[in-house]
């Protein structure tokens, strides 16, 4: 009997560690296979979804917030459209050029491309050639007016000239005082530049103003020259102009940057282009008087839906023009505020 | 399902039983061996896998590379053996395309994949209609192609290189992820061991418990008995194992003990019961002498007397009273000495003869005895004091005051049994419900009269019951008042000397 009790006691230890053994083999093994599963995951992720058409995005820029967000807005339209849209090139070690890259998407069969316009002949004829072989070509924010593209989705520059020019009026003291607006100085852009100026000088003219309008190219070919002219115009005291008008994110960001360096907030009232984060901050601050905001999101949903619609009927709008607003110091705040009350609620979870 | 189990392995002999939970825990222990071996085997075969795409891509490149190379030698030599090798090649990088992505999908590397085959049958169409141009001699055409055909092969190599950097990173990732699952693994086996050590432990213990179940009950049972309890349980025995087979010699064994016990332990009773009969008997003796000191006044003292008393009438030359004291002191004598005892029945006739002298003479030789023995009585052994009590009966309650001549007849038979002892007398008898108040032992009317020395009729037949160990030795009979009592003693055969 006594045995017994000592068989049953030992038993029941054992037991005891065997289920604790149980319990860490279930953890390791539970461990084990989430990493397996996670692993399995990425590595078949290619055999969860599959597109009907391919899209190539090729844009200026990969980093670009602006770019980005057109790129969002047409990846996300093409998953409902059942259209994958891949930005072209992003993932090649070797930085190409539009043209290139156009050239390698025509190589690659895709089905549709989504462009900047460069108002190029070479990309003219690249667009064409695409089109000669059934591949949609949508142009966004910059069109290439030469070229049997399918479809433009851009913004009115004329009424954002107009917006921007109302905008600078309200900064002016008097009609004495300068406006400088910074243009791109590249081929494809003079048109454009033209558009956006008329607008301006509509707004002035419709209000009587003699305002001194003054257009500053700026020559971006090289990398940092943007922010090296801004700050040439801006260091002679004298030659400061009450408003300048950015016409890019780029512009913007280096105004900004560059009249807190010569502490000159105030004295240069800056209208900017776009609203990231750190333009938005600027506009609450007072740094920045007010930014256009274009709907980025917009234009990439847009350039989907005319090539899904193209593949679908054979036929598209010529022109899509998106929305555009201006930012002020009351709105951004009001944005900013919406943005950190978001995070909030989602920062837990992150 | 559990039941049959057990009573299949109940029924299975020691040694079977023991080859039994060998096997099934090996079994187990291979099983475990087995599991983590697979997994480990399985473990070994992704960490080969890992970087199998990056050696796919780079041959992928190499064929790329023999391909433009031999294309670009024949453009520039035209001879059979590159284009032997051009289109050795082509086949080669077109096997090597056909293994690549060519589905549209949410993932970079294979849509890069996608992008690298569709690059490359552009590409192939290009050096092909290169090659073409070449062998019609079109140098225009072929000098374009050749350009086409390069520019897309920066293209692929760009591709290519590229895609290999991403798949070696996710590669790496995954090695890294494979390393820590590996680890894990080899905690996985180790735990998985010490869990499978530790079930076989407790499988053992249970299967060896259940095996030496009954034999610590065989042992428990064993003790007990040991300590002379023998009133244990039977072992319940479940199989045919050796164990189950000392089980049930051990019941048969325990059972055959008790019997035996219950044997000694009536035997011993009965002897005891012999013992308290004898004890018994002695009492009743005791009880008779007791009485009969009661009415005697000093017997001693009294029969020391007679014996004076007779020397004194020899010395007076009274022979009659010489005669009649002797006798009586002859009596007192006899009765004295073999009250405690058992005595010859002639013994016992001798006491009866003097009684009757003594009576004779007191009764001026009324009492006619007569005395009739059919058989030799020399070797007959019986209870003291059986007949004169009998006699004096007759004498005291059946002839004494009759108007007729007084008769007491004693007649000694031996029949085939027992020899029979009929004291008979013509007396006054007794009805019909004295007679039965007697037989039933109610009336004592003949025992302790005044005139009778103390020992009854209930006496001599007890006294003859529990010498003889037998009922209905003693029986009285009478046809009525006035026609006398006729008394039978038995004794039975076997108690002779």
């Amino acid at each position: 009997m006594k045995k017994r009790l000592k068989n049953r006691k030992i038993v029941l230890v054992l037991s005891i560690f065997m289920l604790i053994c149980m319990g860490t083999l279930i953890g390791i093994v539970f461990q084990y296979k989430r990493l397996m599963k996670k692993q399995t995951q990425e590595f078949n992720s290619a055999f969860q979804e599959e597109y009907k058409y391919h899209c190539a995005f090729i844009s200026e820029s990969y980093e670009d917030p602006f770019w980005e967000s057109i790129y969002e807005g047409a990846k996300e339209e093409g998953e409902k459209n059942n259209i994958y849209v891949e930005n072209y090139g992003k993932k090649l070690s070797l930085n190409y050029t539009i043209n290139e890259r156009i050239r390698m998407a025509i190589a690659a069969d895709v089905d549709a491309i989504i462009l900047e316009g460069t108002n190029e002949v070479s990309t003219t004829d690249l667009i064409n050639k695409a089109i000669d072989k059934d591949i949609v070509v949508v142009t966004v924010y910059e069109d290439q007016v030469e070229s049997r593209r399918r479809s433009f989705i851009g913004i009115n520059k004329f009424m954002m000239g107009y917006n921007l020019a109302s905008k600078a009026y309200e900064c002016l003291n008097n009609d004495k005082e300068e406006i400088v607006v910074l243009y791109e100085d590249s081929n494809n852009k003079n048109q454009e530049n033209i558009v956006l100026n008329s607008g301006i000088k509509k707004f002035l003219n419709d209000h009587g103003s003699e305002v001194k309008l003054k257009a500053q190219i700026i020559d971006n070919s090289a990398t940092y020259n943007t922010e090296e002219e801004i700050r040439e115009l801006l260091r002679n005291t004298s030659k400061r102009p009450r408003v300048l008008i950015c016409t890019n994110l780029i512009q913007t960001q280096c105004a900004y940057q560059t009249i807190v360096d010569l502490n000159c907030v105030g004295e240069v009232r800056i209208l900017g282009f776009y609203s990231t984060q750190s333009i938005l901050e600027a506009v609450q601050n007072g740094v920045v008087e007010a930014t256009l905001m274009v709907d980025t999101y917009q234009m990439g949903q847009k350039a989907v839906e005319n090539i899904s619609e193209f593949l679908e009927v054979g036929y598209v709008s010529d022109y899509v023009a998106v929305d555009t607003s201006i930012i002020n110091q009351k709105i951004a705040t009001k944005i900013l505020r919406e943005d950190e009350t978001k995070m909030t609620k989602t920062g837990g979870t992150e | 399902m559990k039941k049959r189990m057990i009573n299949l392995f109940n029924h299975l002999s020691l040694q079977s039983k023991l080859i039994v939970i060998f096997l099934i825990t090996s079994l187990i222990s291979f099983m475990a061996t087995m599991y983590m071996n697979h997994n480990v085997n399985r473990a070994l075969d992704e960490i080969d896998q890992v970087y199998i795409s990056n050696a796919n891509l780079n041959e992928l490149a190499s064929a790329l590379n023999n391909l433009q190379s031999s294309m670009k030698e024949y453009l520039d030599t035209k001879t059979s053996m590159s284009l032997t090798d051009y289109y050795q090649y082509q086949q080669e990088y077109l096997e090597d395309i056909e293994r690549l992505n060519d589905k549209i999908v949410d993932n970079d590397s294979e849509i890069m994949e996608k992008n690298i085959r569709e690059i490359s049958i552009n590409y192939m169409e290009q050096t092909s209609l290169a090659i073409k141009a070449k062998r019609a001699r079109n140098i225009s055409e072929y000098n374009k192609y050749y350009v086409n055909a390069s520019q897309f092969f920066d293209y692929l190599n760009a591709y290519i290189f590229s895609l290999n950097n991403e798949q070696f990173k996710r590669n790496s990732s995954n090695y890294i992820s494979l390393a820590v699952s590996l680890r894990l693994l080899e905690r996985v086996t180790l735990i998985l061991s010490i869990f499978v050590a530790l079930f076989n432990v407790i499988l053992l213990i249970l299967l060896t418990d259940q095996l030496t179940k009954p034999l610590r009950f065989l042992a428990e049972t064993a003790n007990q008995v040991a300590l002379g309890n023998f009133e244990v349980k039977q072992l319940k025995i479940k199989g045919h194992d050796e164990i189950s087979v000392v089980a049930g010699t051990f019941n048969k064994m325990v059972v055959s003990i008790r019997e035996y016990i219950i044997q000694v332990k009536e035997s011993m009773e009965a002897e005891n019961a012999a013992k308290e009969r004898e004890l018994l008997m002695k009492n009743h003796l005791k009880d008779a002498q007791l009485k009969y000191y009661q009415a005697q006044i000093h017997p001693h003292f009294l029969f020391n007397s007679l014996n004076a008393g007779a020397q004194l009438a020899m010395m007076e030359d009274a022979e009659k009273t010489y005669l009649f004291v002797q006798k009586m002191s002859e009596f007192f004598r006899s009765s004295m000495n073999s009250m405690s005892t058992d005595v010859t029945l002639q013994e016992e006739l001798d006491l009866l003869e003097n009684y009757l002298y003594i009576m004779n003479v007191r009764f001026a030789k009324e009492i006619n005895y007569e005395q009739k023995i059919y058989c030799d009585i020399g070797n007959i052994r019986v209870p003291s004091m059986i007949l004169q009590p009998m006699v004096e009966n007759s004498i005291q309650y059946g002839i004494r005051d009759i108007d007729w001549e007084g008769h007491i007849y004693l007649t000694i038979e031996e029949k085939e049994l027992f020899y029979e002892i009929t004291i008979e007398d013509n007396g006054v008898g007794i009805s019909a419900e004295m007679l039965e108040k007697i037989k039933n032992g109610k009336d004592n009317c003949y025992s302790d009269k005044e005139n009778s020395n103390g020992i009854g009729l209930g006496n001599v037949r007890e006294r003859l019951n529990l010498y003889y160990q037998k009922e209905n030795l003693f029986t009285i009979d009478s046809q009525g008042e006035g026609k006398g009592v006729v008394v039978t003693i038995k004794i039975p055969k076997g108690g002779e000397c």
